[in-house]
């Protein structure tokens, strides 16, 4: 899968979930929505949309879009 | 936001109903529903010590589908369940108590527990009048019946119980990276599980009544197929449709009433119930039809209209999304399912449909169906009768009076919530309502109960009546009779024993009845104005005459008490 096409299925599961527009530089420190409730919401949504699993060490770094689109790409490759 | 109107959101819930009664929601597909039409807010209060924000984030749309919109006051996590800012001048329509009890589990057993609980939900009962679900993750399957049984004894209180869902989902139900980010160690798909279980089944069935009729269409809804075309033995009953099959069954043994509205011949609707023996539906089980070449709005009027139930109280269900158009765009307050070809989908939309399910079912669920069937027959004993004494005494009517029962508050709480035609003040009380009327000293709740040799009919009225110690008037602030009881000539029986038996043989004091206009109450104020001694207004306490004067002696039918409330 491309990258872009992984940010394009990221920014909208994230529009879902934060009901707001993003795009690939949207991260928590950014985006006041982004809180630690929706923060699992948002790796829920991704693990089911991407039929993926991450660690709880991995749960933490996943603050941004582009963590995201890093971690899955590194996952689907492997 | 543009509003639309009910067609359009009725067709937008059809569309829906694929990510709504799937097997497996999908969070993703469930926070993407965003209806565009006009909800009615339900404020949630929650008490709680672990996160409920996973729960209702996924809930929308279920509660989009009845046309309601969660407006939730979270609450701080709270292990004590003080209570400390509540005052009763809130007000809010459900109070939701939302543990783990891990916590709890780790100092006391569950029986300590559930006393400590049950406790803590007095309290709340002590300053809210609104119903209250509680729900607590991590009991074993004793703990919740210790637990059940406990809150039992609290007015308007319910379990909302979580085993079932944790057997279902096994290791899946906890998913313990979750704990350290998001305040609670239940899983995703547990708390969608638990939104879905919440928002369809727990919280309608505490705020809204049940629909009284399913109304099904036939080809490609109950089989695959055609009647007309592929004949009574060339439609296939998959294995999806027998499984629909059997879940309406068990509806209409729950006291559903289940109705046919479909294009076809009536000759050969009959001929497909007798030729298909496999189909688990018998053409028994439904109770009034609507078969032939007219529009379906007018055949699902006359079914309930055969029913004596309001239109708002059916549930017309249809593979046709043209057919579910134009009948709401003429019957816009009915409820639509859209059926999918696939009958496994409409079973599980149809178990989860909301308002369908419900706490318990009591004895009048169950004896509705045949009670109703043998109205004809009444009506065939009534026009060979010489008069009305004659037929009353043919039937050997026996009407039960019983007064301050509360074991019967659930269904005292059916028949004021549900009572349409004949409610005279539609003061629609809540299980909490009548905890408070039972036990205020000046009144007096007396519940009617009807029986003929045809059938038995169960609680079929109510009567509310408060007399104030200093003054010489009883005044009657509910009275409602089922419409089922309607029709039989037994309304000034059935009101007036009710009286003689709150009065206590004092005939002279004064009788007064609040009384309100609504919608369809139009029989109660008729039966009032035979009685009133001035003409009354739309709304307010108007007084009554010689109802217990004009008894009649001998009375042609048998009067018991079985509670006289001492």
């Amino acid at each position: 899968m491309e990258n872009s096409q992984i940010i394009e299925e990221l920014s909208a599961i994230l529009k879902a979930i934060l009901g707001k527009d993003v795009t690939a530089e949207t991260s928590r420190e950014n985006e006041p929505a982004w809180d630690s409730l929706k923060h699992m919401q948002i790796v829920f949504a991704v693990e089911e949309q991407f039929e993926v699993q991450f660690e709880e060490e991995e749960i933490a770094e996943l603050t941004s879009v582009k963590a995201f689109a890093e971690s899955l790409g590194s996952k689907k490759s492997s | 936001m543009m509003e639309v109107d009910r067609t359009d959101a009725n067709l937008t819930k059809a569309e829906w109903q694929q990510f709504l009664f799937k097997k497996v929601p999908k969070r993703l597909e469930l926070q993407a529903l965003n209806p565009d039409w006009k909800l009615m807010p339900v404020k949630i209060r929650t008490h709680r010590n672990h996160a409920f924000e996973h729960v209702i984030s996924a809930a929308s749309g279920w509660f989009a589908f009845w046309d309601r919109e969660p407006v939730v006051d979270f609450g701080d996590y709270d292990d004590s369940l003080s209570f400390s800012d509540l005052t009763s001048d809130e007000k809010v329509d459900l109070e939701v108590v939302w543990l783990d009890a891990d916590r709890y589990l780790a100092k006391f057993s569950e029986k300590e527990f559930s006393d400590w609980l049950g406790g803590r939900i007095q309290a709340l009962r002590s300053v809210s009048a609104a119903p209250i679900l509680v729900v607590v993750i991590g009991l074993s399957d004793a703990g919740e019946v210790e637990l059940k049984l406990a809150l039992s004894k609290i007015p308007g209180v319910r379990l909302g119980e979580v085993g079932r869902i944790a057997d279902e989902l096994g290791a899946r139900f906890i998913d313990m990276r979750a704990s350290k980010f998001s305040g609670t160690r239940l899983s995703d798909i547990a708390n969608i599980h638990i939104a879905r279980e919440a928002s369809c089944r727990w919280i309608p069935a505490m705020l809204i009544g049940r629909p009284k009729v399913l109304v099904l269409d036939l080809d490609n809804t109950l089989y695959q197929g055609v009647l007309g075309e592929d004949g009574p033995e060339g439609v296939e009953l998959t294995e999806g449709h027998r499984a629909l099959q059997e879940v309406l069954v068990d509806l209409a043994q729950q006291g559903l009433f289940l109705g046919i509205a479909s294009k076809n011949e009536e000759a050969d609707v009959r001929r497909l119930f007798e030729v298909r023996t496999d189909f688990p539906l018998k053409w028994e089980h439904f109770d009034a039809t609507a078969i032939g070449w007219s529009g379906k709005a007018e055949g699902i009027r006359k079914i309930c209209s055969a029913l004596r139930i309001s239109e708002d109280s059916a549930v017309f269900v249809d593979d046709n999304p043209g057919e579910i158009a134009a009948v709401v765009s003429e019957i816009s307050a009915i409820g639509i399912l859209h059926a999918a070809a696939d009958g496994l989908t409409t079973r599980m939309a149809l178990e989860f449909y909301p308002g369908l399910w419900r706490w318990d079912a009591n004895a009048e669920d169950l004896i509705r169906s045949s009670d109703l069937a043998t109205n004809d027959e009444r009506a065939e004993l009534a026009s060979h009768s010489s008069s009305p004494e004659e037929y009353l005494k043919s039937l050997n009517v026996v009407l039960k009076l019983s007064l301050n029962d509360e074991n019967q508050i659930q269904r005292l709480v059916e028949l004021s919530q549900k009572t349409n035609q004949f409610n005279l003040n539609l003061s629609r009380y809540s299980e909490v309502d009548f905890a408070q009327l039972f036990k205020d000293a000046d009144v007096s709740v007396v519940a009617l109960s009807l029986s003929d040799r045809l059938s038995e009919s169960g609680i079929i009225g109510l009567v509310v009546v408060r007399q104030d110690p200093f003054q010489e008037k009883a005044q009657v602030e509910e009275l409602a009779i089922s419409c089922r009881a309607l029709g039989r000539g037994l309304e000034d029986m059935m009101i007036a024993a009710a009286m003689n038996l709150v009065l206590d043989g004092n005939v002279g004091k004064k009788i007064v009845f609040s009384h309100k206009t609504g919608p369809r109450n139009g029989p109660s104020r008729e039966w009032l104005g035979k009685w009133c001694v001035e003409p009354f207004e739309e709304e307010g306490v108007t007084e009554i005459h010689n109802l217990l004067e004009n008894f009649p002696d001998p009375c042609p039918i048998e009067i018991q008490v079985i509670n006289n409330g001492k």
